[in-house]
């Protein structure tokens, strides 16, 4: 049973950020920098996993940053809206949400993605 | 394979350095209560302007709304300028300590190729991505500036917040700068 707003079980700011994250509807409980972060970590993760998956299959050209800001771009607002239930004007608007994490994200993708592929299909 | 090694080397010097020069930000700096101070007046002052421009007042209200919003202003430039200025040597002394690591490596990584990128990279992109190479270099050939580059990007900002040194999130664009502001730094 995950706790509910109205039960007042997690108040905003007590608890564990990443109990909240992964409570449905937790983003009542959520706190505008908390909420800031989990998105960042998110991207990273994102970079992370997508840049292992395109250099392990070896995928080339400029496609793979298409596909990486596609689920950079749709994830992490999938997640804060559908299973947070956030409304992104509670939390100063979209703009710093869309923007959280998004350069060292792409850093990270093209370092994993660059490493892997070098490392599986590389001639040299 | 020798790339990958290189790159792998070249990430975890990056990685390396920015340990160090949070580690030197945080002995120096970071751990001082009046530092501590200064940022929760920051993001103290900041969490006020931003509701107070938020805020929708009635007409006779307005000239006083906005003698509030500048004193809020100027306060915040303040306890930035403040907070700012206490990192000022350790952020010079970081400054030369990461430009002697750049050279250093660079003269370890110069004409190597250290990684294979997946992509052919456009012009603009190509004078970074092959710096230092010979001429004849593929150009999916990657050189160490590049390589460093990318984790210094990737990797500053992450080692910070996991540290929990990040510095705190505030809108400069909210306030209008000029070059005047009337105020020393501490």
């Amino acid at each position: 049973m995950s706790p509910s707003p109205s039960s007042g079980r997690l108040a905003k700011s007590e608890g564990s950020i990443w109990v909240k994250a992964s409570t449905n509807g937790g983003g009542a409980w959520l706190e505008t920098d908390e909420l800031l972060d989990i998105v960042y970590w998110m991207r990273q993760g994102i970079g992370l996993v997508m840049g292992v998956l395109l250099g392990l299959v070896g995928w080339t050209g400029f496609t793979g940053f298409i596909v990486f800001g596609l689920a950079t771009a749709w994830i992490p607002v999938r997640y804060y809206r559908d299973f947070l239930g956030i409304d992104e004007d509670d939390f100063g608007g979209s703009k710093g949400l869309v923007a959280e994490g998004t350069y060292p994200s792409l850093a990270v993708f093209v370092l994993c993605w660059m490493t892997i592929y070098g490392f599986l299909h590389s001639k040299t | 394979m020798g790339d990958v090694v290189a790159s792998i080397y070249i990430l975890l010097a990056s990685a390396a350095m920015t340990l160090l020069s949070e580690g030197l930000a945080y002995v120096a700096v970071y751990r001082r209560g009046e530092y501590q101070r200064a940022v929760i007046r920051v993001v103290d002052v900041n969490r006020k302007l931003e509701k107070e421009k938020e805020l929708l007042v009635g007409v006779e209200k307005r000239e006083r709304h906005a003698k509030k919003i500048q004193k809020l202003e100027a306060d915040f430039k303040e306890a930035m300028a403040k907070m700012n200025g206490m990192k000022l040597v350790v952020n010079i002394t970081i400054g030369l300590l990461y430009m002697l690591a750049y050279r250093v490596l660079s003269m370890r990584f110069h004409g190597q190729v250290v990684g294979t990128l997946p992509f052919i990279p456009f012009e603009m992109m190509r004078r970074m991505s092959m710096r230092g190479l010979p001429s004849g270099s593929e150009p999916t050939d990657c050189a160490f500036a590049f390589v460093y580059a990318l984790a210094a990007l990737g990797l500053k900002g992450t080692i910070q917040k996991a540290m929990g040194f990040a510095p705190p999130r505030v809108d400069l664009g909210k306030v209008k700068w000029s070059l005047n502001d009337g105020k020393r730094w501490a």
